[in-house]
Formats: C-alpha cells, structure tokens, sequence
C-alpha cells in the first residue's frame, strides 16, 4: 500500500521521502528523510521508525542513517553514523570528509529494543545507504553510494555476535574501478551510482538490484554531451 | 543476481524495445531510473522499467 508521506510527521525539520522497511505485522515503517547533518551542514539521510496510521513519530535514536525490521519482524537492524570533526582536514576543504565518519551496525530485539549485537562496518568508499536483512536471519545487505560507484556489504549475523564479511566471495563486476575496492577483501561494489536498493528472496538465497551505466538511458548521447530538446532519440532495441 | 549459496553474480541485460521519438516522461527524476525489484516467490522477481513496463525475471535465467 502506498503511503502519503507528505502527511507525516516531519522529522529533523524534514518530511520522509521513501519508505526503507515495513514491518512484517504491524502499522510500523522506517522511513528516510534528506536533512541537515547536525554537526557538519551537508545534506544526508537520516532514518526513524513512524506509525503508518497516525503519521507520527515512534522513534528516532540519533545519528541513524537507515533501519529495516527482520522479515519475521523480530529484530530490528540500524546503520549508525559517527562524526568526529578532524581539523586538520579541513585547511584546503572546508567540507566533512569521509574519513571523519565511522559507522556501527547494530541489531536489536523489536519491540523491546534491546541491544542484541553491534560491530563497526567499512565501504571503500562513499556513505552508506540503505539495509536488508535475510529471511535466513543470518545475513544483512548493507548499501552504499559515492559519486559515481556503490555497492553492496554483507554482514553475518550470529548468536555470538555479528560482522562484517571482509571478502564476501563474489567474483567482481567488469564496471568496477580501483576506488570501489577495499584492501582487506570486497562486497559487491559497481561502478555506477544508478542502483536500486537490494531485495533478498523469500528464502534468502538470492539478492537482486538493479543498475544501469546511464542516467538518460534513452538518449543517444556522446561523452561529456548533454540533453538537449533536440538531443536525438534511440529506437529500438535498448538498454536500459 | 547474486546466488549466496553458490557465490555466483548472474548480469541481467534489461532490453526494451523503443518506439521513434521516445522520450522520458520523467526528464531528471527518479522515475527516469529502473524501480526496486520485488520477489515474488523464492525464484521470480518483478522489476518496473521507466518505460511504465513491469517484467517479471527469474533467478535461473530466461
């Protein structure tokens, strides 16, 4: 079912704009807003949990950038940010670098909200995004974007504690540029922002996203041209 | 597509077929970009193309 979410309460001065995660049995959603960052200025997700009947807040722990329930709507997991303002960073660039953020994957027991598991996660880089978790119980898929890669992290989850797959194992995109690697072993990353977020199957085993290399698909554009009115068309047989 | 089980990543190309002229109605919003996919079962997905078209893909191929 479609939300109206221009009715909702707005959260940091915000009003959602897209639904991350719908619980499995009640009125529950964690939602996204694009807000001020509190500490640095510059625009960012943040994420809270609202009451899909009345529109109104449940709750909303800081310094949360995404949130999505287990599918049997038991556990709830959180990508959390931290800022810790460099000042030596900042003589040439004035804006918050990546390297000032560390994140936190956390889960916990819904609707108690207590803190079952946590442990730092890492991309190579850009922010993070947006999560899945497995109806396997033993798996999230984190998402992250930069300007012009994203990919996808996995964390294993387990009753002595979660973390993050150094090397997940999966053979690497040909899109993928050097910046999109880590040096301790790969996710899936792409080299391209244009990616939907992930979706697990019903039994876990697969993950599907889609993505694509260009924004206006449709336009047979040359490098470094833009559309124009007269920008001509492709017919055809296309790829999106 | 990626298989956890097997460790496998499967590219699915999305070809459509564009009639002379076409343009997207969506000119610089998300709509001009490929939706979330939704599964339906444990081996079918759906996916809404910007053209308005939704498919349905299966993990082992078609």
């Amino acid at each position: 079912m479609d939300l109206d979410l221009s009715t909702f309460e707005p959260f940091m001065g915000e009003t959602p704009y897209r639904v991350i995660s719908r619980h499995a049995h009640d009125q529950f959603v964690a939602l996204q807003v694009m807000a001020e960052h509190p500490q640095t200025g510059h625009r960012r997700e943040f994420s809270a949990l609202w009451d899909s009947s009345t529109g109104k807040i449940v709750w909303a722990p800081e310094h949360t950038i995404a949130m999505a329930w287990r599918p049997d709507g038991n556990q709830l997991g959180m990508l959390r940010e931290r800022y810790d303002y460099n000042p030596s960073a900042h003589r040439i660039i004035g804006s918050p670098l990546q390297s000032e953020f560390t994140y936190t994957w956390e889960r916990r027991s819904w609707p108690e909200k207590t803190l079952i598991s946590a442990c730092r996660i890492q991309m190579p880089t850009g922010w993070p995004d947006t999560l899945a978790i497995s109806p396997r119980h033993n798996l999230a898929v984190f998402q992250w974007f930069d300007q012009e890669e994203s990919g996808l992290e996995f964390i294993t989850l387990t009753d002595e504690g979660d973390f993050q797959l150094q090397d997940a194992g999966l053979p690497l995109p040909a899109s993928v540029r050097p910046i999109c690697l880590r040096k301790n072993g790969n996710g899936y990353p792409i080299g391209s922002s244009l990616a939907t977020t992930p979706t697990i199957s019903l039994d876990g085993r697969y993950i599907v996203f889609g993505w694509q290399a260009k924004w206006e698909w449709w336009a047979d554009l040359t490098p470094n041209q833009y559309l124009k009115d007269n920008t001509p068309t492709r017919v055809g047989l296309c790829q999106v | 597509m990626i298989d956890w089980d097997e460790r496998r990543v499967r590219t699915i190309d999305v070809m459509v077929d564009l009639p002379t002229g076409w343009k997207s109605p969506f000119l610089d919003t998300p709509q001009e970009l490929l939706y979330d996919p939704q599964f339906i079962d444990d081996e079918h997905f759906t996916l809404h193309l910007p053209t308005g078209e939704i498919r349905t893909y299966s993990v082992k191929g078609n």
